[in-house]
């Protein structure tokens, strides 16, 4: 072994007290940063998965607009409005077509009514609703998230409306009329369609099969029903190319492999600039309309808390090694003394602190990861939707990844470097002189 | 030819705002294989004339010249250099690195010099040294585990590894019983004369000052006296 990192591993044995103070800080923090990192992994995986299986698709191509497009339409200032139509989108629906990532392709185009029960002349009774309007076949080939709990799903080229189980029941509780496959309901435009109205036929009553990330994610107050495509037409203004032919607002792409959902979009955007098509492409944080952003909020929290954890770090194994650096003095002076340059001494302090950050770093993340099987095995349950959307499922299952493991290593490793610039630069003013001073 | 020489060399250090001189305007040369004691009462300037030999301190005035290299002018880097080659150091209280055992505070200014000569014939050198200072059923014991006397032999095997030209002992005996102080100056002195290295101690033990070959007694700064009392190593040669 080295000599240098003898000494360095025989003093950090010698002040154990003060190693194991600073490892034990050290170990917590790697722990934390760890078993947190998998439960924040878990999470972004649960609400992207959440979305693209049920909604976004992992690829959302919308006509370019002044403001945000996301699948729930145009984030105007005057509130939501319906996106426009998509005027390349034959073109764009060929170029999906050829390329081999695609898995499945559905079009979509939204909008906003209130949803009573037929017959009801009462407009403050309506449900506010954003409608889905579908092609059903292809629609249900890219989306198989439902569950029908009575009826059945709509068939191509026919009206007819598929309502949440939620939305029925909301409805049953405020008029007291059961809905049922085959009863009609009454559609009323919002906004800049307030005049439009469609009548429908209720062809199934659904739960969603995993989560319903809007429902969760706004706390029950946004329904979600499906309806063919010429109703929800019918209920919008309006806006785009009104020689578009084929009026969607955008097509969702699912991919044979999620992880090509950048690659992808990057080419699909060069493409449409190329062909001077008005549209663009996005992942599925834009296609959610922001509620994907949670992910990124909660990886912005976690990665504060890293910051935390290492400042926390950082200052605790300075101040350790600050201490060893005063107390050893002599020792210090007396090498330089006896022919240790100034880079000897820089590194001796810096392999004492690598070795107590990566040691008590390794055992931390080891811990952490070991914490995190305890809890994969424990198979704890959850219950309602928002935590069972941020902890991706029924059952919490978090998993250690290589990446939240370097991640831990990583800000300890940081951390200890920057911890010894002080301890360093204190060990370096020590002149030799010190040795000859010493008693 | 004098391997150390301090030409007019004055040292003053400031104290408030008051400047203290420590040496003013000393002269001495040192020849190879010189075994001398700087004598003289606290403050006499002893240490400062080591520290000064040994480029831990600049003069404020005059040169200190070390194998033909004036000292001053010289970076830190050239100045390590020349302390880890040239010099060797015994301190009072003996310094030794507390986690290194016997054997590797020996071999430690080697390692710290990056000696490139070959492993067995380092080891062989180290072992020969650790035996001289009487030591080899020792080599593994940790300084904590050894007496006074035993610690400043390894501090004597640790000066003479690098095969120095110069010995520095500031006040060696200072912690350390009569007759072991007698003990460490004797083996001083064989290693003087078997190796032919200069040895350079202060002491202000007149028992200790009575054992050296070439005496140098200060006072106030000054050399105040120089006595030379037998043949040296050097006379010998």
């Amino acid at each position: 072994m080295p000599l240098l990192v003898k000494i360095a591993l025989r003093n950090l044995l010698e002040r154990r007290a003060r190693s194991l103070a600073a490892g034990a800080i050290i170990g917590v923090g790697a722990l934390v940063l760890v078993a947190g990192g998998a439960v924040i992994d878990a999470s972004s995986r649960g609400i992207r998965q959440a979305f693209t299986a049920s909604f976004t698709g992992d690829v959302f191509i919308a006509e370019k607009a002044g403001a945000p497009v996301s699948l729930l339409g145009l984030a105007s200032e005057g509130g939501p409005e319906p996106a426009p139509y998509l005027s390349g989108y034959r073109r764009i629906l060929a170029y999906a077509r050829s390329r081999p990532e695609t898995r499945a392709i559905a079009a979509q185009v939204t909008t906003y009514a209130g949803v009573n029960v037929y017959g009801n002349e009462n407009r403050e009774d309506a449900l506010a609703t954003v409608l889905f309007g579908i092609e059903p076949e292809s629609y249900r080939k890219a989306f198989d998230n439902l569950t029908l709990v009575s009826g059945r799903y709509l068939r191509p080229g026919e009206e007819g409306i598929l309502l949440s189980r939620e939305e029925e029941e909301a409805l049953r509780g405020e008029l007291g009329v059961e809905l049922r496959a085959g009863d009609r309901v009454s559609l009323a435009g919002l906004g800049r369609c307030a005049f439009c109205a469609r009548d429908v036929t209720v062809r199934g009553i659904f739960a969603f099969r995993g989560l319903d990330p809007l429902e969760a994610a706004s706390g029950g107050g946004l329904h979600i029903a499906y309806v063919d495509a010429a109703t929800a037409r019918a209920l919008r203004w309006t806006v785009g190319p009104p020689s578009a032919r084929d009026p969607w607002s955008f097509i969702l792409v699912r991919l044979k492999n999620p992880a090509d959902a950048r690659r992808y979009i990057a080419g699909l955007n060069g493409w449409l600039a190329t062909e001077r098509i008005d549209a663009r492409a996005g992942d599925w944080k834009e296609a959610s309309g922001g509620f994907g952003l949670i992910a990124d909020a909660m990886r912005i929290v976690f990665a504060a808390g890293i910051l935390a954890v290492a400042a926390v770090a950082l200052i605790v194994v300075m101040s350790a090694l600050a201490m060893s650096v005063v107390e050893r003095t002599a020792e210090i002076g007396t090498m330089r003394a006896i022919g240790a340059q100034r880079g000897f001494i820089r590194r001796m302090i810096m392999v004492e602190t690598l070795a107590v950050s990566l040691v008590s770093g390794g055992i931390g993340a080891a811990l952490g990861a070991a914490l995190v099987g305890v809890l994969d095995l424990a198979r704890i349950g959850v219950t309602g939707s928002l935590p069972r959307m941020l902890l991706a499922g029924p059952v919490f299952r978090p998993v250690v990844s290589a990446s939240s493991v370097a991640w831990a290593l990583a800000a300890v490793v940081v951390a200890a470097l920057f911890a010894q610039i002080y301890p360093v630069s204190v060990a370096l003013k020590v002149e030799p002189v010190r040795a000859i001073q010493a008693e | 030819m004098a391997i150390v020489r301090l030409d007019r060399v004055r040292k003053t250090y400031a104290l408030g705002k008051t400047e203290v001189a420590a040496l003013r305007g000393v002269t001495v040369d040192i020849q190879r294989g010189d075994f001398i004691s700087i004598a003289g009462p606290s403050g006499s300037g002893k240490t400062t004339i080591l520290n000064l030999i040994g480029c831990i301190d600049t003069p404020t005035e005059g040169t200190v010249e070390i194998d033909g290299s004036v000292t001053s002018g010289l970076g830190d880097r050239e100045i390590t250099r020349l302390r880890q080659r040239k010099l060797g150091f015994i301190f009072q209280a003996f310094n030794l690195v507390p986690v290194l055992n016997v054997r590797e505070n020996v071999e430690l200014p080697l390692l710290l010099g990056g000696e490139r000569a070959g492993r067995s014939e380092r080891g062989a050198w180290i072992d020969h040294l650790v035996a001289q200072v009487g030591l080899d059923g020792r080599a593994k014991h940790r300084p904590s585990e050894l007496s006074g006397g035993e610690r400043q032999r390894v501090a004597i095997a640790r000066a003479l590894v690098t095969r120095p030209l110069v010995v520095l002992a500031d006040e060696p005996t200072a912690n350390l019983d009569s007759r072991t102080a007698e003990g460490i100056i004797e083996l001083m002195k064989r290693m003087n004369r078997e190796l032919g290295t200069t040895f350079v101690f202060s002491t202000h033990d007149a028992r200790v000052v009575a054992l050296a070959d070439h005496v140098i007694s200060l006072e106030d700064g000054l050399v105040a006296s120089e006595e030379r009392r037998e043949r040296s190593y050097a006379a010998a040669r």
